[in-house]
């Protein structure tokens, strides 16, 4: 049961939502759209859906073209994200609405709509509520009863809009790894829209990411944060401190500023090429002292974040406009002990792993 | 909310000085005693100044029983006509856009800012023995001017907002998600209608119902246009009191007036009733 959108483009008025989209889902996948609001995630999953239609570009679902087809003959489960569920029926009435407007030949007996429905509520641990009403349930009851009113209808895709987003934190977490085993029981074809990276990479086997209508990069939430495709991706998922500056001997140049590293493979590379390190926070060592050229900082904040300690650095003698004012740095806990650092101390900057952006196009990743 | 509560608050409080209190609560009883009370209270009394005979009699008179008829026939019409189009009005402009739905909206209000009288007058204009249409329909032998159609579309007209401008804010703040589920589990349009759509928008649609009807049982001035006050045949209830009065018939007027009257009340329960259901299933929505 795959799904296949070639080349979809959609503008509402002038305003282009999205912007020649193509993407693969393979059988039993589950996986994320990332992205900003407004980026087009939300409406790429409405086309695919079949609520919206698409201005050019067509949507494949299981080897067949369902472009022009209602959203009835696509089979695919919706959940809405205010879950939009029913408020004058009961629970038990918004699971059984699919079967009930089945066509008379295809609708099953009261009975056995009684026995799916309790079936679906057992699933989704809910059928101790089936007798309430939506107003009388918390936010994530609510979006498992949608869940299973989606999944009543036996759907083969499975899509889902921000299943997550008006939840409690906590809440949501425990949604998270819920809604994975689920999927690894039901091995329903999924996607999933999200703004929040945190919950694609826990979620998701795969991740979309997405800007201005676009798709910037398709990968495993490994893939997308370690090696991004884009400056935009590299930001998006994750912390980074950016560097921009110019290649000056084994140095990049942020003017007047050096960080003692340069990609690989640059060799050939003239000197003033302009390029932009993108560093994760804990992509850099500190070191007390040392022997090599490294550039110097001053501790300015520290804060105890449990395992690791979040720490803001200064660049000392620079003010430039390639540097990021103040520098993040994450240290394991262990090693910030080790260090023993105080607030005003000088350190030494390393970094250990950078995304190299040559003017906005991707380079190359790796160590230095 | 709050801050009212809390100017009333003070007003409360011990010690704080009571006589705006009575004074503003004495002038608001003085104005609806005045101007509600009085009217509806001397209403009933000439109605009945001659005794309970004498107002049996007057209601039970031939033409008072056809100007009952027209009344609630007119009515029959109406009010199925202009909820069928106030559903239709609002959900075009809640859920969908487009060019003119503005104009539309403003549209939809053009009937409560006209005077009836020259609601009435346009249908004159239009269908009159000497308007556009008029003498073609009255060849067909179907005159609209002076007689029942002409009632109907003069009331029509002017009642067309009602249930329009009562459910399109309703169906704005509702919004559609409800519905697209319903279209996604696979409902058809009319079955998302009937179980979604209807269920949602039910008070709101009675409320615009129950003022609509009040309104085309009680018009007067673009009936009175365009009606010809034909005794038995083409007189409303509102018209028919106005005939009696003008002959001076004072107790029967009044006596047909208080049936008018009698709606008025009875509308204005129910309209409590609705808002009271509406408030309550609000209440548990957001529980």
């Amino acid at each position: 049961m795959s799904i296949e959108v070639r080349n979809i483009t959609k503008a509402f008025d002038d305003f282009k939502a999205l912007d020649n989209v193509s993407l693969n889902v393979d059988d039993g996948e589950l996986v994320a759209l990332l992205g900003p609001s407004g980026c087009g995630k939300t409406t790429l999953l409405r086309m695919i859906a079949g609520l919206d239609f698409v201005d050019e570009g067509e949507v494949w679902l299981n080897g067949e073209n369902v472009t022009g087809k209602h959203i009835k003959q696509r089979g695919v489960g919706f959940v809405f994200q205010h879950y939009a569920l029913f408020g004058h029926m009961t629970v038990f009435e918004n699971v059984a609405f699919g079967l009930r407007v089945l066509k008379r030949n295809e609708r099953p007996s009261e009975d056995q709509i009684r026995k799916r429905v309790h079936e679906l509520l057992d699933l989704v641990q809910l059928d101790w509520l089936s007798k309430r009403f939506p107003a009388q349930l918390s936010g994530g009851q609510r979006q498992r009863v949608a869940l299973a009113r989606a999944l009543a209808v036996e759907p083969k895709f499975l899509l889902l809009d921000e299943p997550f987003g008006a939840l409690d934190a906590n809440v949501r977490k425990e949604l998270r790894r819920w809604l994975r085993r689920l999927h690894d029981e039901l091995h329903v074809t999924s996607i999933f829209v999200t703004h929040d990276q945190e919950e694609a990479m826990e979620v998701a086997s795969r991740i979309v990411v997405m800007d201005k209508g676009r798709i910037e990069q398709v990968g495993t939430p490994e893939a997308v944060y370690d090696r991004p495709a884009s400056p935009f991706v590299s930001s998006f998922i994750g912390n980074v401190n950016v560097f921009h500056g110019r290649l000056q001997g084994g140095s990049l140049d942020t003017g007047g500023w050096q960080l003692p590293i340069r990609p690989p493979g640059s060799d050939d590379v003239g000197d003033d090429t302009p390029y932009a390190a993108y560093i994760r926070p804990h992509d850099f060592e500190l070191l007390k002292s040392t022997e090599e050229k490294l550039p110097e900082c001053r501790v300015k904040f520290i804060q105890p974040m449990g395992s690791v300690y979040r720490l803001e650095v200064v660049p000392e003698h620079a003010a430039s406009d390639g540097l990021p004012e103040v520098i993040d740095v994450e240290l394991p806990r262990r090693d910030f002990r080790a260090l023993n650092l105080s607030v005003g101390e000088r350190v030494y900057l390393r970094a250990t792993e950078t995304h190299w952006f040559e003017a906005g196009q991707p380079a190359v990743t790796g160590p230095r | 909310m709050h801050t009212q509560t809390l100017a009333l608050d003070r007003l409360d409080q011990p010690g704080a000085r009571q006589w705006p209190r009575y004074v503003l609560t004495g002038l608001a009883i003085f104005i609806i005693g005045l101007f509600l009370l009085l009217p509806l209270a001397a209403v009933l009394i000439e109605a009945f100044s001659e005794g309970w005979d004498l107002y049996v009699q007057a209601i039970n008179d031939r033409y008072t029983w056809e100007a009952i008829k027209l009344t609630l026939l007119v009515a029959a019409v109406v009010v199925p006509l202009n909820t069928v189009f106030g559903i239709a009005a609002a959900w075009m402009i809640a859920r969908f856009q487009f060019t003119g739905r503005g104009a539309l909206t403003t549209l939809i209000d053009l009937p409560f800012s006209i005077s009836p009288v020259i609601a009435g007058l346009i249908f004159v204009l239009v269908f009159g023995a000497h308007g556009w249409f008029g003498s073609w329909f009255a060849e067909q032998g179907f005159p609209i001017i002076f007689a029942v159609p002409g009632i109907i579309l003069a009331t029509l007209f002017v009642t067309v907002p009602f249930v329009a401008r009562e459910l399109i804010p309703l169906m704005q703040e509702q919004g559609s998600e409800e519905e697209e589920a319903a279209i996604a589990l696979g409902a058809g349009s009319w079955t998302m209608f009937r179980k979604i759509t209807l269920p949602k928008i039910k008070w709101g649609l009675l409320y615009g119902i129950i003022l609509c009807n009040a309104r085309a049982m009680g018009e007067f001035g673009a009936v009175s246009v365009v009606s010809g006050h034909i005794r038995g045949q083409t007189n409303t209830l509102p018209l028919h009191v106005e005939i009696l009065y003008n002959e001076y018939n004072f107790t029967a007027a009044f006596a047909v007036a208080s049936l008018l009257a009698g709606l008025a009340i009875l509308t204005l329960v129910l309209k409590s009733l609705v808002e009271w259901q509406q408030a309550r299933s609000l209440e548990r929505a957001t529980q």
